[in-house]
């Protein structure tokens, strides 16, 4: 358990219960400075990111507080515009003397001004990746003006665009007869030693289609004038507007000679400010053929005459800027970046991205098929060096069809969860992930599709795909809200009830999940011919065998147990020897136990159990137990996580002592206990899992990837009450796992009979193994640790008489009925995957077959 | 005040509330820059504080909120400027400029085709003669006089009439005639019922003649109305008329424009749809959604309609009569003052025997010698008294050129010296190369006015 603190990361990496990178102090900023949001779960920020409201207000306070006078008239106007410009430069990593930062109003106009400005010639090449935004492809009509070659290539092959005949090979065929004619140029000139006209490629930093990175590192070689002289070498064009909102750009490693960018992507804040920055030795390449207010030195307006300024910026830049938005940026940065760093901000991101991705690879059709086909390359090794903050996906149909996007995005519409859908003006993107072919598009345009619209599928073929983008106001809670409204709204699973419901139901009666007809509402009579049909109220764990419980609105079956995770994990073994007692401790051999608490919570980074006994109250003098969670994917850690915030708020106290230790556990246990006591992990010793437990649960060695469940209906709860006249027959008592609601009352004990009829919970199929077979624990009163000796008699004398009726054998009382979690048989299949469950998932038994059992 | 019976104190009242920065400042750059109000800023405020907006190119809650304001935004424009819907559409831009800049860049020039325009625009205007001659067409800079007598000319000769008329709507050479509808350095309003004539009866025989109204300077002061002057394009920038939001304009264009238009570069929204590896795409059809690449700055078009209500809420024809007021009686005082030799201490241009209503006043002065004090030293003495105006050309060379009798030939020499057009180094001595350009706005007073002249009459008069 101790770690070496020079590697809290690497050395047990199950211990950090958050992805890594992922930082909780968004989650408060988030919740200052993003109110606005309220309940919506906002997924595109690749459309605009979303300003903190901080720096609204800041601008508003200082447009309000100056006078801020357009800077062709004002000197201090025009400061402010360097202080915005070098701040950027800087950002970037651009120095001053190598660099420039032309304002534009946003990225299309910075891309336009190149394409406009660039000396392009005939023989030269303009190269653009298939997966680019049409801002970057509409340039090529400038490059086709001037007679250039144009090319696409794909984004993984950026090296062979060096190669002539690469290039050669992805041309783009000129236009037919051309409109505009190629420049005059004169015979002289072609064969002269003037150097070849330039080539430009285009370089997306990150495509806002499938968040795909490009590899800078292979830049510099592209633009070096190549060794072999047959090669091809470039002026780079490095297209920013989606990179430079989730990563640290450094043009001093990575030099560009062009580089665009909105300023609304990376902040949210002000619209209609962008910037190109043009390396100095590339300058001489841009001509504009207009110009502006400002931009010229020296105009004549009745001759040709027109001298243009000399600085770059005020060459480009045409007509009054954007100064009060300009005005914005450094409060921009003051607003962001004073709370975090941008690695810290594009960590969280991540983060919060593969989150999303391994929750989303991990949703299941109950016929087994994936619910998402996910573009790009998050589920490669080295996802964070290839992948920026997008889930692109389409959703799959359980026979494997793609489902409409505008169905799935008009009901997220309705749970407040927005993203985009369609092609995001990156046709490309479509084009190579959804494998569209240039006919396609064309017929698809011929039948009537323009983008934006909500024709998503023609033929069967989307049109279009789903696109979750991140910022740095992402938090994992918002993926849940995602991931929940599949499951809901298009796997069709019900809804959640709000408040988790309680393992215990002393005070709370039976469980009802608000969701459900009250209980008084008759049921429908039982009668196993008929398909059943309830709901799950609450699933509860167990992680010591025979102690208090966990009540959770959600959880996760843990594929290598095949039962639900931490169920029943730890055991108490006495260490002083004692006679006539077994050394496993159970209830009915220490009724004391039953007063011993579990809770769940997180530490800043870990799982942690919490123990204390009822009469002491849950304070310092709880028992704080780390739990490693070592072989399971470190996105379960994080899906748990938020599982165990959701549990009880009172859980989250953070005090008590850290029990990391046997010796703090034996003390800990003796003072209490009176005797030597040991907390054994089954997970750290191997044969645990053949013992019998103490509260009267079947063990199943035989199974060996399957671990049992217990569905315990609060319908028969009810019924054992009202014939027993015992109020005291709770489901706690009975420690059922999976407390289902809304059932016939004992309906499920005529499932034993047919173990082949599953048992559908949500989309998972569960399986009987039979009822379970109650022992002298349930005597145990789970709260106080009284022992009632009737409670048993009372449930066998009544679930014998019942049994009487149908001809069977007279044995011990029976309550509730053991499940195996059946979606894999042959098991072993997603060896170390999970699979989630949660309360208000419907319960279904098909109708029985079988005829002649009653109830 | 005997003079200027409309005068009331609505307008100083609502400047010294809203106008609270300003404390201790003479604000005479309206031209330059508007003025917002502080209680338009906190509404816009407010409004970006409560709610999430999101890129109008998605389809969400976030967006559709976003489009609903865009859509708004050119209903209250369009509106605004008495525009039928039906006819005229809205494509916002990064400000005049980039609105006129579209024009030039996107009009189908043909070697035949002519560029007219008035001397007096904006540089921004002159710029379009670059796409005309790139593509082969000649261009022309004309006077007043000129306009005001082909039009002539072209509306009597009775027998032309048909076939003029004819010929205009025959012709397949497009051909455009720029003109402010106020120009930035003299503030002189053009007649704007130039635009029905030319479009009417055309400026030659073998065109089709469009018309380009720059708005820029125009609406600050005055109401453009499309239903009575329905030219086929007019540009116009928001901060100038309202102060806020900056980096913000918008081209109103007639929607059979619109689809003469050869549309050159396409990026973000524009396009219904295009192939990435080959040359196949098609652009959308509505104008507003074709003509406006990349995303529009959606969260400064939410801003607008708090700044037309400051406007409306004075109203567009009080504004004029004030500014009108205003600039009169700054125009009076200042010819009145006098050096104690008797000489004028103020040389103002305009147009010859007519009285400014524009909002501009535009001057030099001069010692008691008849020589000029440099415009750089008044703008320096004036910045010293806390009063904002502007000095240079105003990046109008044919203004300056025409009022201060400079030759191109002048102007070439003088860039060899000169970083830009408000340079106040001054090759020549004695000729300015510039001037000193006073200007009122909706939100001045007559306060600011004798600020002014007070200023002047303390520093100069002698």
């Amino acid at each position: 358990m101790g770690q070496p603190a020079s590697h809290p990361d690497t050395s047990d990496e199950s211990a950090s219960t958050l992805p890594a990178g992922y930082s909780r102090a968004i989650e408060d900023w988030r919740a200052e400075e993003f109110g606005r949001l309220q309940d919506t779960v906002y997924l595109d920020h690749a459309g605009a990111a979303l300003y903190p409201e901080s720096l609204v207000r800041n601008h508003c306070q200082h447009l309000l507080s100056g006078l801020h006078l357009n800077p062709h008239s004002s000197h201090a106007a025009e400061q402010a515009i360097d202080t915005a410009r070098r701040q950027l430069l800087t950002f970037f990593g651009a120095a001053s003397d190598e660099y420039s930062l032309v304002f534009t109003s946003g990225a299309t106009e910075s891309l336009r001004v190149v394409a406009e400005g660039f000396a392009f010639g005939p023989g030269s090449v303009f190269a653009y990746p298939v997966e680019s935004h049409t801002s970057v492809v509409g340039m090529r009509q400038y490059a086709f003006r001037h007679g250039a070659r144009v090319a696409t290539y794909e984004m993984d092959r950026l090296a062979d665009v060096a190669d002539p005949s690469y290039i050669g090979r992805r041309s783009i065929e000129p236009p037919s007869p051309s409109p505009s004619p190629p420049p005059s140029q004169c015979p002289h000139e072609a064969f002269s030693s003037a150097p070849p006209p330039p080539n430009l490629l285009i370089v997306t930093g990150e495509s806002n289609f499938s968040g795909l990175k490009g590899d800078l590192s292979l830049l510099p070689s592209l633009m070096e004038p190549a060794i072999p002289h047959h090669q091809l070498h470039y002026r780079v064009l490095l297209d920013a507007s989606k990179l430079a909102a989730s990563s640290r750009i450094d043009l001093s490693r990575t030099p560009v000679d062009f580089m665009v960018f909105s300023l609304y992507k990376v902040f949210g804040y002000p619209t209609g400010l962008g910037g190109l920055i043009v390396r100095h030795s590339a300058a001489p390449l841009l001509s504009p053929p207009s110009f502006g207010g400002g931009t010229v030195q020296a105009v004549a307006a009745t001759s040709a005459f027109v001298a243009e300024k000399a600085a770059l910026c005020d060459r480009l830049e045409a007509g009054s800027p954007h100064f009060l938005g300009i005005a914005a940026v450094p409060m921009a940065f003051e607003a962001v970046f004073r709370r975090f760093s941008m690695e810290q901000l594009e960590q969280h991101m991540q983060a919060v991205t593969h989150y999303a991705y391994q929750r989303m690879a991990a949703l299941t059709w109950r016929q087994g098929g994936r619910v998402f086909r996910i573009f790009g390359d998050h589920h490669k090794e080295d996802w964070p060096r290839r992948q920026g903050p997008v889930v692109a996906c389409v959703v799959l149909s359980p026979t494997g069809d793609v489902l409409p996007y505008s169905s799935v995005a008009g009901k997220a519409r309705e749970r407040g969860i927005v993203f985009r859908t369609g092609c995001h003006c990156n046709t490309g993107g479509c084009q190579t992930h959804l494998q569209l072919t240039a006919a396609d598009l064309e017929r698809h345009f011929m039948s009537g599709h323009v983008c934006g619209d909500d024709v998503d599928t023609i033929d069967g073929q989307p049109t279009g795909c789903i696109r979750l983008s991140f910022g740095f106001s992402s938090t994992l809670a918002d993926v849940d809200r995602f991931i929940d409204f599949i499951r809901q709204d298009v796997m069709n699973e019900p809804d959640t009830p709000a408040p988790a419901p309680q393992c215990s139901l002393r005070q709370d009666g039976p469980v009802t999940p608000p969701a459900l007809p009250p209980a008084s509402t008759p049921s429908p009579p039982a009668d196993g011919h008929h398909a059943a049909e309830g709901v799950l109220s609450s699933l509860c764990i167990y992680p010591i065998k025979s102690c208090g419980g966990v009540s959770l609105a959600r959880w996760v079956i843990d594929l290598r147990t095949g039962g639900l995770l931490l169920d029943r994990r730890f055991r108490l073994e006495r260490t002083t020897s004692a006679e006539k007692m077994p050394r496993v401790i159970s209830r009915t051999s220490e009724p004391k136990l039953a007063q011993l608490r579990v809770a769940l919570e997180c530490d800043v980074d870990r799982l942690v159990m919490v123990l204390s006994f009822a009469d002491e109250g849950r304070s310092e003098s709880s028992l704080r137990i780390p739990i490693a969670l070592r072989g399971r994917p470190s996105a379960l850690l994080s899906v748990i996580r938020l599982m165990v915030h959701h549990q009880d708020s009172e859980s989250g106290t953070g005090v008590g002592a850290d029990g990391e230790g046997d010796e703090a556990v034996a003390r800990w246990f003796g003072d209490r206990l009176g005797y030597g006591v040991r907390l054994v992990d089954s997970e750290g010793d191997s044969d645990i899992g053949g013992e019998g437990g103490g509260d009267g649960r079947r063990l199943l060695s035989n199974y060996a990837n399957t671990s049992p469940f217990l569905l315990v209906s609060s319908s028969s709860l009810d019924h054992l009450q009202r014939t027993s006249g015992l109020s005291i027959m709770e489901a706690d008592r009975f420690r059922g796992n999976l407390i289902v609601s809304g059932l016939p009352p004992l309906i499920e004990n005529s499932w034993a009979d047919s173990p082949d009829i599953p048992v559908h919970i949500g989309n998972l199929d569960f399986y009987s193994l039979g009822s379970c077979k109650r022992c002298p624990s349930i005597n145990v009163d789970p709260q106080t640790g009284t022992v009632t000796a009737s409670v048993l008699q009372s449930l066998t004398t009544i679930t014998q008489g019942m049994e009487d009726g149908s001809g069977r054998k007279r044995g011990v009382g029976r309550f509730g009925v053991l499940l195996r979690y059946g979606s894999s048989p042959h098991g072993g299949g997603d060896g170390d995957g999970w699979v989630e469950m949660r309360a208000g998932d419907k319960v279904v038994r098909a109708g029985s077959q079988v005829d002649g059992v009653c109830v | 005040m005997v003079r200027f019976p409309l005068y009331n104190d609505t307008i100083r009242e609502l400047a010294m509330k809203e106008l609270a920065r300003f404390e201790g400042h003479t604000y005479l750059d309206y031209t330059g820059s508007g003025v917002y109000q502080s209680s338009q800023l906190k509404a816009i405020y407010d409004d970006f504080d409560t709610h999430a907006y999101g890129n109008a190119h998605s389809q969400n809650p976030s967006a559709d909120l976003t489009d609903q304001r865009l859509r708004e935004a050119r209903e209250l424009l369009l509106d605004f400027f008495n525009a039928d819907a039906q006819q005229y559409s809205v494509v916002f831009t990064s400000g005049a400029t980039g609105a006129l800049k579209m024009v030039g860049e996107d009009f189908p020039w043909s070697p035949r085709s002519e560029f007219v325009y008035v001397r007096v625009n904006h540089n921004s205007v002159l710029g379009i003669r670059e796409y005309a001659y790139a593509a082969g067409a000649t261009f022309r800079a004309v006077s007043e006089e000129w306009v005001m007598q082909t039009l002539w000319e072209r509306k009597h000769s009775a027998e032309r009439v048909q076939a003029t008329v004819a010929s205009q709507s025959n012709a397949t050479v497009e051909c455009l005639f720029a003109m402010p509808a106020k120009d930035n350095f003299a503030g002189m309003y053009y007649p704007n019922v130039w635009i029905n004539d030319i479009q009417t009866y055309g400026l030659s025989d073998e065109c089709r003649w469009r018309v380009l109204v720059d708005g820029a300077a125009y609406a600050p002061t005055r109401r453009f109305d499309l239903t009575e002057y329905h030219t086929d394009f007019l540009a116009i920038s928001f901060y100038k008329m309202f102060g806020y939001p900056t980096g913000l304009g918008a081209l109103l264009l007639r929607n059979d424009d619109a689809r003469i238009f050869n549309k050159v570069y396409w990026g973000g929204g524009t396009v219904v749809a295009a192939v990435c590896d080959s040359r196949w795409c098609k652009m959308k059809d509505n104008p507003s959604l074709r003509f406006e690449d990349g995303t529009v700055s959606f969260l400064s078009v939410v801003a607008l309609k708090y700044g037309l209500d400051k406007l409306k809420a004075v109203g567009m024809s009080y504004i004029e009569q004030h500014v009108s007021m205003l600039t009169t009686y700054l125009a009076e005082q200042l010819d009145a003052l006098t050096h104690l030799n008797g000489r004028p201490v103020i040389s103002r241009y305009g147009r010859w025997g007519e009285m400014p209503t524009g909002g501009i006043v535009n001057l030099n002065v001069m010692k008691p010698d008849g020589s000029y004090v440099s415009f750089s030293q008044v703008q320096q003495e004036a910045a010293a008294n806390m009063i904002h105006l502007r000095t240079g050309c105003f990046c109008n060379p044919g203004a300056c050129q025409d009022y201060l009798g400079l030759s191109s030939d002048d102007i070439k020499h003088a860039s060899d010296v000169r970083e830009s057009c408000s340079d106040p180094t001054n090759p020549f001595g004695s000729k300015p190369l510039g001037s000193v350009r006073v200007s009122l706005g909706y939100l001045s007073t007559f306060e600011d006015v004798d600020n002014f002249i007070q200023f002047i009459r303390a520093t100069y008069v002698m």
